[in-house]
């Protein structure tokens, strides 16, 4: 791009690496930018070297956080017997959201998946086995996503928690609230049969 | 730009942007395709159910300049029961990687289809894949043109007698393609495989076994481990690169 000065280029470049941001959205966030007030820009700056330098993964169950054990992990007023297992921090956003859940959570950061090969030891499971041998936990629900993935990992995490003597659980799947029904797929239709609860 | 109808197996999915999938599908009448399952990734999509893998469905495809557009899709077999089993989901994984490894691009197959097809049916309702993976593995490079020579040396052409059970056992070499003779083992460079010939017997049996009988064949544990590390050999030096989910089958065993 010969038609921009060299600090404008730049910009655009580092700009089209982030996720979503093709080279159109990159120039026009690129010009935003350039006509934003310098202070503006700079909070913008210092926010993201900030979030970078403080922002860490909380030692116990893996979650975002500025200190060493995050802000839900330190609440006593939660119920520690209760641990839930997502697969990225991002999950656990959306699960506090619901404003249902009272216990911990434990997130994995991954997922199983084979043809990634990304196998059990480069996920965050023998620092959940630690956190259930101390015999506090009384059940794990596994929140991981519907996928073959998201399954997968399911799977393998029951088949390790079983023999511990813990009760292990995982989210319905089923049909979506405010859905309709014609519109339903075949599969969730049928693991939403396979789920239906007594009234 | 047109609609474009056909049956076709999900061999992968990745995410692509915001919502969407990008599948890699085996179809029965183009080959191996990639198509974008719009909104995939959007619970109420319609898409959602069947852009997953092992899924087996008839799609309506629309074929643009770039990337072909997943348009509907019906589910005619899911194969759920492979996504509810690790050890059958890593074998159906490692089908999948199979087939998109060696198939190239656009080319209909129809008989390797069928067969993958017959596969999955077959492994869906197995204990125990391992002996039935091998026969996969020897009938899918027996479809695509890459068999291991069983009958001659890969090397010199001779014939070999592995008939006889009292002949002596050969070398299998993945670089040569297949098996050695005994006299021309002392020139290869790279150590192969040692197979016995009950060993070898038994590779070509697999290959002509049906797959549903596969698993009614008395073989005994170390052979079966030997044949396997034979064909990983060869498969992986045919592919020209470690295959993944190989790699996680182990670490499920490990």
């Amino acid at each position: 791009m010969r038609y921009y000065p060299a600090s404008m280029n730049k910009l655009i470049a580092e700009l089209s690496k982030l996720p979503g941001i093709g080279p159109k959205s990159a120039q026009r966030l690129a010009f935003h930018l350039f006509e934003c007030s310098k202070e503006d820009v700079a909070r913008l700056a210092k926010a993201m070297i900030e979030a970078k330098d403080k922002l860490g993964f909380c030692q116990r169950c893996g979650h975002l956080t500025e200190q060493d054990s995050c802000e839900i992990c330190q609440d006593e007023s939660r119920n520690h017997g209760l641990i839930c297992v997502v697969e990225e921090p991002k999950d656990v956003i959306v699960l506090e959201k619901t404003r249902e859940y009272r216990g911990v959570y434990h997130v994995l950061h991954g997922a199983l998946s084979p043809l990634e090969g990304i196998g059990p030891d480069e996920l965050r499971i023998k620092e959940l086995l630690a956190r259930l041998s101390s015999g506090e936990v009384r059940e794990v629900i596994l929140a991981c996503d519907p996928d073959v993935e998201g399954e997968a990992t399911a799977l393998y995490l029951a088949k390790l928690i079983k023999p511990l003597q813990i009760k292990v659980t995982r989210l319905a799947r089923g049909l979506p609230v405010g859905g309709d029904l014609e519109y339903i797929d075949e599969v969730t239709l049928s693991k939403a049969l396979e789920g239906r609860q007594e009234m | 730009m047109s609609l474009v109808q056909t049956e076709g197996i999900v061999l992968r999915s990745r995410p692509f942007g915001e919502a969407d999938k990008v599948l890699t599908i085996f179809s029965k009448d183009h080959g191996k395709i990639e198509a974008v399952a719009k909104g995939a990734r959007r619970p109420r999509s319609r898409l959602v159910g069947a852009a997953q893998p092992f899924s087996y469905l008839k799609i309506l495809l629309f074929t643009g300049r770039s990337l072909d557009q997943l348009s509907q899709a019906e589910i005619i077999k899911s194969f759920s029961a492979l996504r509810n089993d690790l050890t059958q989901m890593a074998y159906a994984s490692y089908w999948s990687e199979l087939v998109d490894s060696f198939l190239p691009w656009r080319e209909p197959n129809p008989e390797l289809f069928l067969f993958f097809l017959a596969g999955l049916v077959v492994l869906e309702k197995t204990e125990d894949p391992v002996l039935i993976s091998r026969a996969f593995e020897l009938r899918l490079l027996f479809y695509l043109g890459y068999l291991p020579t069983l009958d001659t040396c890969a090397h010199c052409g001779a014939p070999l007698d592995t008939g006889d059970k009292k002949a002596v056992s050969a070398g299998f070499s993945p670089e040569e393609g297949g098996l050695i003779c005994a006299r021309c083992l002392p020139e290869l460079l790279m150590n192969p495989v040692f197979l016995s010939a009950q060993e070898i017997l038994i590779m070509k049996n697999l290959l002509t076994t049906d797959l549903r009988r596969v698993s009614q064949l008395k073989i005994s544990q170390d052979t079966i481990k030997e044949l396997g590390r034979a064909l990983r050999l060869f498969i992986e030096y045919q592919a020209d690169k470690p295959l993944k989910s190989l790699l996680f089958l182990e670490s499920l065993e490990g």
